[in-house]
This record gives structure tokens, sequence and C-alpha cells, in this order.
């Protein structure tokens, strides 16, 4: 007899249970975005959330900023070194180098025509004919390729002059990403996901450093927010003494953590770029800039 | 009495079944315990062999893009140990890259199951 009620009780606790796990569900799926376009903008809110609550009294607008965003004695030595950019040389080699012609007598005028009123902020954007993201950096070889010239290095050199150059054109213009599709929020997520991907013999995603413990030291190091990354990019670092782009930065975490770096412009780098400049949507474009 | 003698045929059975299952794991061969435990002890096996396994292994954890930047070195610097004659050193450092290979492997189907996990959306 006692077996029974044991029994009864058993399976009546187990059938409340899932009926209240079904009730919770219901009640999360309630709260889930009908749509991607919902999706991805529930994902910037709560990521510009993330930070402004780890960091309450900074704007959010500072975040372009990068580390000198969150820590006042850095940023007062990097806004001297800003007196006398490092990367200036840099933007003038790159302006210079856009307007000379190719062999074919056309220029990467007639692939950037709106260049001088600013272009870096609609980069990168999913090409819905290839359906595949395109970088600044992809667009400039992809420009030389067409017209007839070899491709140049993706991480640093020329391509960054370049890449320094369209950026210095767009400072102060605002990012404006779109994810036109399914094909486009495929990319995203994948960028994402990456994103949030442990990697390397440390076992270090970018969101562990970069996101969750954002501001702490690492070494003398104080760890960047991941928020506001791409509006400063190329980026003149110090330890590279020379422009690079936001790939090589990549590469260069990766390495820090033990992980073999992917190909520069690959699809996994450039998906990750998509998602990363989507979560600093409507932030000013400040680029090129310097960090240590 | 009868009960008794049927208990110990019984245990007998056992014994036996069991010492069967063993022989056969064994005979399996070193191959299988590479793919399961990565680790080679057997000296039945050729070091270019787990050489071989090591770059084998290494290529499996580089297509899903989970590659240690650690694990290539060790496999060179095990090549390096077998020209040089020290066997060894060679099967222990290959042994080692297999290792972090498998690693880096769980690592990645980690991340495909969990990376949500640690998303904060």
């Amino acid at each position: 007899m006692n077996l029974i009620k044991k029994n009864k009780i058993y399976w009546l606790t187990n059938i409340a249970s899932l009926l209240l796990s079904v009730s919770v569900n219901s009640q999360n799926n309630d709260e889930q975005p009908s749509n991607y376009q919902d999706a991805v903008i529930q994902d910037i809110q709560e990521f510009r959330d993330f930070y402004t609550n780890k960091f309450p009294n900074i704007d959010i607008n500072e975040f372009k900023d990068g580390v000198y965003a969150i820590d006042e004695k850095s940023r007062e030595q990097w806004l001297e070194i800003e007196e006398f950019a490092p990367y200036e040389i840099s933007v003038e080699d790159g302006e210079e180098a856009f307007g000379q012609n190719f062999a074919n007598g056309k220029s990467y005028i007639d692939c950037f025509p709106n260049v001088e009123d600013g272009i870096r902020q609609n980069y990168p954007y999913f090409d819905t004919q290839t359906n595949q993201v395109i970088t600044v950096e992809l667009a400039i070889n992809q420009c030389r390729v067409v017209n007839g010239e070899v491709p140049l290095a993706f991480g640093k050199g020329k391509l960054a002059d370049i890449s320094g150059y369209i950026s210095f054109s767009s400072r102060e213009k605002t990012l404006n990403i779109k994810v036109p599709n399914e094909q486009a929020y495929e990319s995203y997520m994948a960028g994402k996901k990456f994103f949030y991907s442990k990697r390397g013999q440390l076992n270090f995603a970018c969101a562990d450093c970069h996101l969750q413990i954002a501001g702490s030291m690492l070494r003398a190091d104080i760890l960047g927010p991941a928020l506001g990354h791409p509006t400063g990019m190329p980026v003149y670092r110090s330890k590279w003494g020379e422009l690079g782009t936001l790939h090589a930065r990549y590469a260069e975490c990766n390495k820090n953590v033990r992980a073999k770096p992917l190909e520069l412009q690959g699809e996994s780098y450039r998906n990750l770029e998509y998602f990363q400049t989507i979560m600093s949507q409507g932030m000013q474009v400040n680029g090129p800039s310097s960090r240590k | 009495m009868n009960n008794l003698k049927k208990n110990n045929f019984r245990i007998l059975v056992l014994i036996l079944i069991s010492l069967g299952i063993v022989a056969c794991q064994d005979e399996t061969g070193s191959t299988d315990k590479i793919e399961k435990i990565g680790y080679v002890k057997s000296s039945t096996n050729s070091i270019v062999d787990i050489i071989a396994k090591a770059k084998n292994s290494l290529a499996k954890a580089a297509e899903v893009g989970f590659e240690w930047s650690s694990t290539a070195p060790l496999i060179k610097q095990a090549v390096e140990a077998e020209n040089s004659g020290n066997s060894k050193l060679a099967l222990e450092l290959a042994n080692k890259a297999i290792k972090e290979s498998e690693n880096s492997l769980v690592q990645a189907k980690y991340a495909d199951e969990h990376w949500q996990d640690h998303a904060i959306n």
C-alpha cells in the first residue's frame, strides 16, 4: 500500500514538474524575438546594457575609444600621443596609394567613388549577390583584382594604410550595418558563435577577455571592452610600429590564447567582424586609432 | 550440494567469459587505442606511424578551426628527435601532440554544443 502511495506521489511530482517546465518554457518563448531583425536589435541592446551596467560612469558613445574610455590614466597618456598621432604618415601613404592609377588607367576611386564623403561606416556589409560578408579590406583587394592588380597582404602594410585613409575620411560617421536577409543573419550568428567560443590551449573566448573581464588587468595591460572595438580600425599598435587591420588583431588575440590564427579575411574572421560591428551599431567611426 | 556445484560452475563460466573479453580487447591492436585514448605505448607501432597519426589528428583539429598553436611545433620537434635518433623523446612528443589535437577537438565539440551557455544573450 505504502509502495503504491509512494509511486503516486512520485508520478504526481513528475507531472507537476513537467507542467511547470512547459509553462516556464512557454513564458521564455514569449520573450523571444519574433524574427531575426528583432533578435539582432535585442542582441545590440543587451550587449550595450552589459557594458553600461559594468561601467555605469562611462557614456555609451565613449566606448569608441576602447580601453581609454574606461581608464583615466591611460586616457591621459593616449591623448598626448594623439597630438602627434603615430598613424598620420600611414594615412598619408594610404591616400597617395588610393589616388594612384592601376596599370589599366583606373584607380580605387572607380571602386569607391564616395570615399571622401565617408564609406567606412557601411562596412562590413552583407553582399546578397555572393552571400558573404564584405569588409573594407576585402573590397580593396577585390578592386585590385578586378583591375588586374596583385592583391595586397591583409594584415599590415600598404593595404592597412589604404584602409586607414578610408577610415580617416569616414571619421564621425556613425556605423550603419544592415542584416538584409536570413543568410546575413546566419553569418551574423556564425560571428556571434565565434565570439563566445573558447579556443586555444588556454581555453579563452573573445568574450572572456573583452566582455566578462573587460577592464581587468592582464599582466601590465587593461583589457579593452569589445563594444566599440571596430570603430577605431585599422589600429597603430606601438608594439607593431605600424598600422594593422582588425583581422591582424584577431590573429594576435588567437595567438595569445595559443590558438592557431585563422586565415585573414577568411569567412570566420569576416563573420566575427560583422557581428562585432553590428554590436557597435550607431557609434562613430574614429579610425585609425593608436593603442599600446 | 547440487546448488553449490551449480554456483561454482556459474562462477567458472563467468570468469572464463571475463578472461575472453579481456583477451579480445588486447587483440584489437594499438591503432584502436590511439583512437580512444590517444596515447601510444606499444612498441609494435613505428615512430613514423605515430608521427603520421599526430599529423592526421592535427589536420582534423585544423579542419574545424580549433588547432592549437602549440601542437605543430611538438610534431616538428618529434620529427627532429626521431631524425637525431632519440626515439624515446620522439614518441613522447608525438603522443603529446596527439593528446593536444584530441583536446582541441573536444574543445570544438564543446563550443559547438555550449557556446550559447557563455553568451549574455
